[in-house]
């Protein structure tokens, strides 16, 4: 009995062959973001632009400068002695903050008074404001340390502290210089799929609707499930092939580690490739249409996995509503095991529980998928 | 050998009713019309017998087989072509052949035996690879037909299957369809162009869902217009205008 | 001639609108973007699970552990007993970071020795650990100083404060900052994405060539045909502030018609750039590909997201070629500073450059495609 099934896997591959640009998409969508996220593209926050405005003019103040200037952190643009119209460079956004040093600044030290430094902060920017204001802090602390200890010797007495009182000794596991490029890697896999599995099959199923030809072969003798393999085969392949040009560019590009099992990674690969197929097939059978599939796929598959995953924002500082919508997210588990397979070699006995979920989710969709494609065909 | 019978057969979209309480019979080997103006329930007809979409109420039969029961081994023995072009574009001639063989499981020997014929029909050898996109429309609607009927239906539906072609190949395509009846095909065709029902065995006129006339053309002929020798439009027409009378 | 404009509007408008569940993707969408964006697309510290060893079980070490319990960031929830069990809880993804206080902390501390603590980091999400890291650091510092000023008292403190006064958006809230990112994205959606899509539809449908041998004129058919998308970008605009407001408290200090004006400026250059994808795609597949293909790069190097400051030196000067950049400098600048053009001239004049060239080029395009 010759299988019904191979033509239409031909055709498929047939169609996805013609169009070079959805395999561009499919194979040089990774590499441009893999290379965007790799160079371009860092949530470290570098060379903050930033006003100095002394109106002190004292060694110590100079110190401070100094010590400003030499921050890789940041980016002095101006430095001035009024703070006369300094607002303007905020309003143009050409600073992200400005510090004002006091007129008072160095005599209140002295005295061993309590001074402060002024700093407005252009907030626009809530995130990288909030970093920046972490390093000046922490760059005024050392400062104001140092400060402190050399009154301490200056004075002679003998005090029962170590300066400063303890340190910190961060120990960073798995990736212990906190490359972005290490977490990027995994998290693209898991957006990139989606948009393959689930952009592609939406839009060649709602293309065959809106040309007709679902019409033809719901008159021919080819069952719903012979179909639907038939459609989403090539792309699951297309979503593997995808998966190893990640792991293989992030290896020899950007040295990302790959410390777990090659098998349990294609494993959970496959499950989480038939659950963004069965949502773009899903997808297509209720929307016809390829614009209207389009925008739904973007909606519910490639802004939640981007968004929601934990790809880029950790989900447990997000609001309880949001978290529990997460929970609904297949990317967020696959995402998951993804950085444990790469980063931690972790495998099945710690990742049981997203396994589980996974394949929960893919039952649930095949199921209604096959329910719903059965019914658009009466 | 009845090959087609519908019985009250009833399809409704919400509070539209698109074929209401149609009844008729299609003989072994016929070639069948189905006459009306757009809108009047062709197409829904064509559909339900072809299994795509279920009545909502009334019953058929094609090939002996219950359109309720065994929508799938209708789908064996029928060909349908539907009234949009439904090859794919973006394949060559001969791939959409080997895709609808495949998908009707053709044995090998009797696929390549097909292949040929189907190429032979439409005027296609030689344009084996040519780009479905890039043929022009009166050989489009010929490799459309040849797909249908590789598998050798015993039944094959046509919707509207020249709309869109020029007379010269209209009425190639037709002869073709002769070609097929007289080798024992059933064929079931929609069309408005009156001329070319004509050639129909027997048509069936059908208006606002409703079948208001069926026979042979001439019995038509004579029936409404008293002169066997009159065209169907004027047949139409006048059954439309009788219809109307009714309803009043 | 006008009215051949408006037949071809009201013919697009349809067609949008037949399918009502367009509805949903076109104005319920951009509000459901926003309210993600505004939720989860936050660096904030909150709720990250800490775990804590405590080897010296003293009033320095409780202390010191007060900290994190005094505030939302951390959720305290695992008594460690080994290093072990941070080894294991730190693999499952149970704890994202430990804390580990030495056992001889408080006599170190006392005794004017030094000592130190141990932060163990789960690096594999690097970006949220940098941010976690920076924020221990900052908690810990300010610890650290209240050690020093209780030992060395009030006078001999002389320790520099920072007072920081923060302006636009003073809570420092992430959902403000990221509504001028969910107009873009938006924006290019609808405008971009839409009229490369519907266009390249009326070609594989076969209607384009019908609208061809019409009398339309090019330009007129490319108005048409991209006017409905320019309303419903400035209507979602207009959606995307209202919602704004009402669920985050956006301020909007500047003038929302001088908003839609800058917007309307670089719609002129999405439309084109739709245009121009029309003209090299024969499929909506094809239509959406190469769309894609310019939006991330675009939406990504436009420093809508992540600054433009911290990117390599040679990446800073290609996104001066990114109309992204400028618009959503404005937007930015606009709602949040209440700037206006005396300030926001240069961003004006690069979008206005931007839409002289693209739509040059892509109706010459399209021109020459019809022919």
């Amino acid at each position: 009995m010759k299988s019904r099934i191979v033509p239409l896997l031909k055709k498929e591959a047939l169609h996805i062959l013609r169009d070079p640009r959805s395999l561009y998409l499919a194979l040089g969508l990774p590499m441009m973001l893999l290379i965007l996220f790799g160079f371009a593209i860092t949530f470290d926050v570098k060379n903050i632009p930033v006003g100095v405005v002394d109106l002190d003019g004292t060694v110590l103040s100079r110190d401070l400068f100094s010590r400003l200037h030499a921050s890789q952190y940041f980016d002095i643009k101006f430095f001035k002695t009024s703070s006369a119209d300094v607002e303007s460079y905020l309003d143009r956004g050409e600073v992200r903050f400005i510090i004002i040093i006091p007129s008072e600044f160095s005599r209140d030290i002295s005295a061993g008074k309590e001074t402060g430094l002024q700093l407005l902060v252009d907030g626009s920017d809530s995130n990288s404001a909030q970093v920046a204001l972490g390093y000046m802090a922490g760059l005024v602390q050392t400062f104001s340390a140092k400060i402190l200890l050399e009154k301490v010797q200056r004075s002679g007495i003998s005090i029962p502290l170590h300066l400063p009182p303890f340190q910190i000794e961060p120990r960073v596991w798995y990736n212990p210089e906190l490359r972005s490029t290490n977490f990027i890697v995994p998290g693209l896999i898991a957006v990139l799929m989606m948009v393959i599995a689930a952009m592609m099959t939406s839009l060649t199923v709602s293309r065959e609707w809106e040309m007709g030809t679902m019409e033809q072969l719901i008159a021919s003798p080819v069952k719903p499930y012979e179909m639907i393999i038939g459609k989403l085969f090539p792309y699951y392949v297309l979503g593997l092939i995808q998966t190893l040009l990640v792991i293989l560019i992030g290896q020899v590009l950007f040295g990302v580690p790959f410390r777990g099992n090659l098998f349990f990674l294609f494993l959970v690969s496959s499950l989480f490739l038939i659950c963004g197929l069965g949502i773009g097939l899903f997808i297509s059978t209720v929307s016809k249409s390829q614009q209207l599939s389009f925008m739904m796929s973007l909606i519910l598959t490639l802004l939640p996995a981007f968004l929601l995953s934990g790809f880029l924002f950790p989900v447990a500082s997000m609001p309880r509503l949001i978290r529990i919508v997460a929970n609904l997210v297949p990317a967020k588990y696959f995402l998951t095991v993804l950085r444990g397979i790469f980063l931690k070699g972790t495998g099945l006995a710690v990742h049981w529980q997203e396994v589980g979920a996974l394949f929960v989710f893919a039952v649930i969709i095949v199921f209604a998928c096959t329910k719903k494609f059965k019914l658009s065909l009466e | 050998m009845i090959c087609i019978e519908v019985n009250q057969l009833t399809k409704q979209f919400g509070r539209f009713t698109a074929v209401n309480n149609v009844s008729f019979k299609v003989e072994k080997g016929e070639i069948f019309g189905f006459l009306g103006p757009n809108g009047a329930g062709k197409s829904t007809t064509i559909r339900m017998l072809c299994g795509i979409i279920r009545p909502t109420s009334g019953s058929a039969s094609v090939g002996g087989y219950g359109i309720d029961s065994f929508p799938e081994d209708i789908k064996r023995i029928i060909g349908y072509m539907s009234q949009k072009f439904t090859l794919y574009q973006d394949l060559t001639v001969e791939e959409n052949i080997d895709f609808y063989s495949g998908i009707h499981r053709l044995p090998s020997k009797l696929k390549t035996e097909r292949k040929r014929w189907v190429l032979k029909m439409a005027g296609l050898m030689g344009r084996e690879t040519t780009l479905t996109r890039n043929l022009s429309g009166g050989w489009k609607q010929r490799l459309s037909l040849g797909c249908a009927i590789l598998h050798q239906p015993d039944i094959l539906f046509l919707d509207e299957p020249t709309a869109s072609v020029d007379p010269a190949s209209r009425r190639d395509f037709w002869d073709l369809i002769y070609d097929l009846s007289d080798l024992g095909t059933t064929v079931f065709v929609t069309s408005h162009y009156m001329d070319e029902v004509e050639r129909c065995h027997r048509i069936a006129i059908i208006y606002n869902g409703k079948i208001i006339a069926s026979g042979s053309p001439k019995k038509l002929k004579v029936q409404y217009t008293g002169n066997s020798e009159s065209s169907l439009e004027d047949v139409f027409i006048s059954a439309i205008k009788r219809e109307k009378e009714n309803e009043k | 001639m006008l009215s051949v404009i408006r037949h071809i509007i009201r013919k697009e408008f349809i067609q949008t609108f037949r399918d009502k569940r367009m509805l949903l993707p076109l104005f319920v969408a951009p509000v459901l973007q926003l309210i993600l964006f505004g939720f989860a697309a936050t660096t904030d510290v909150k709720n990250i699970s800490i775990g804590v060893l405590d080897y010296d079980k003293s009033r320095e070490s409780r202390a010191l552990i007060g900290n994190f319990l005094n505030t939302e960031a951390f959720r305290l929830d695992h008594n460690i007993g080994s290093i072990e069990q941070i080894d294991d809880q730190i693999q499952r993804g149970d704890i994202k970071v430990a804390v580990v206080i030495p056992s001889n902390f408080e006599k170190n501390l006392h005794g004017g020795q030094n000592t130190s603590i141990q932060i163990i980091l789960d690096g594999s999400d690097a970006n949220s650990a940098t941010i976690v890291l920076s924020y221990i650091a900052r908690l810990l510092n300010s610890h650290s100083e209240k050690i020093m000023t209780e030992v060395l008292g009030r006078n001999m403190s002389g320790l520099i404060k920072s007072q920081e006064r923060i302006w636009y958006n003073p809570d420092l809230k992430s959902s403000i900052y990221m509504v001028p990112g969910v107009i873009c994205l938006i924006l290019l959606i609808t405008t971009l994405l839409l009229t490369a899509m519907a266009i390249t539809k009326e070609r594989e449908m076969g209607t384009l060539e019908t609208l061809v041998v019409s009398p339309i004129k090019p330009w007129e058919l490319i108005i048409g045909k991209t006017a409905p998308f320019v309303l419903i970008g400035l209507v979602d605009i207009v959606l995307i502030l209202l919602a704004g407001k009402i669920i985050f408290g956006l301020p909007i200090r500047g003038s929302i018609l001088f908003l839609l004006g800058v917007s309307l400026l670089f719609i002129v250059t999405t439309l084109s750039i739709g245009l121009f994808v029309s003209t090299i795609s024969r499929t909506q597949q094809q239509a959406m590909t190469s769309v894609l293909f310019f939006l991330m790069p675009a939406m990504l190097l436009s420093g809508i997201f992540t600054p433009l400051e911290s990117m390599p030196r040679v990446i800073q000067h290609l996104t001066l070629l990114n109309p992204l950049r400028y618009y959503g400098k404005a937007v930015r600048g606009i709602l949040l500073k209440g700037n206006g053009p005396e300030i926001l001239w240069p961003e004006i004049l690069a979008l206005f450059l931007f839409g002289l060239v693209t739509l040059g080029v892509s109706s010459l395009r399209f021109r020459k495609h019809l022919e």
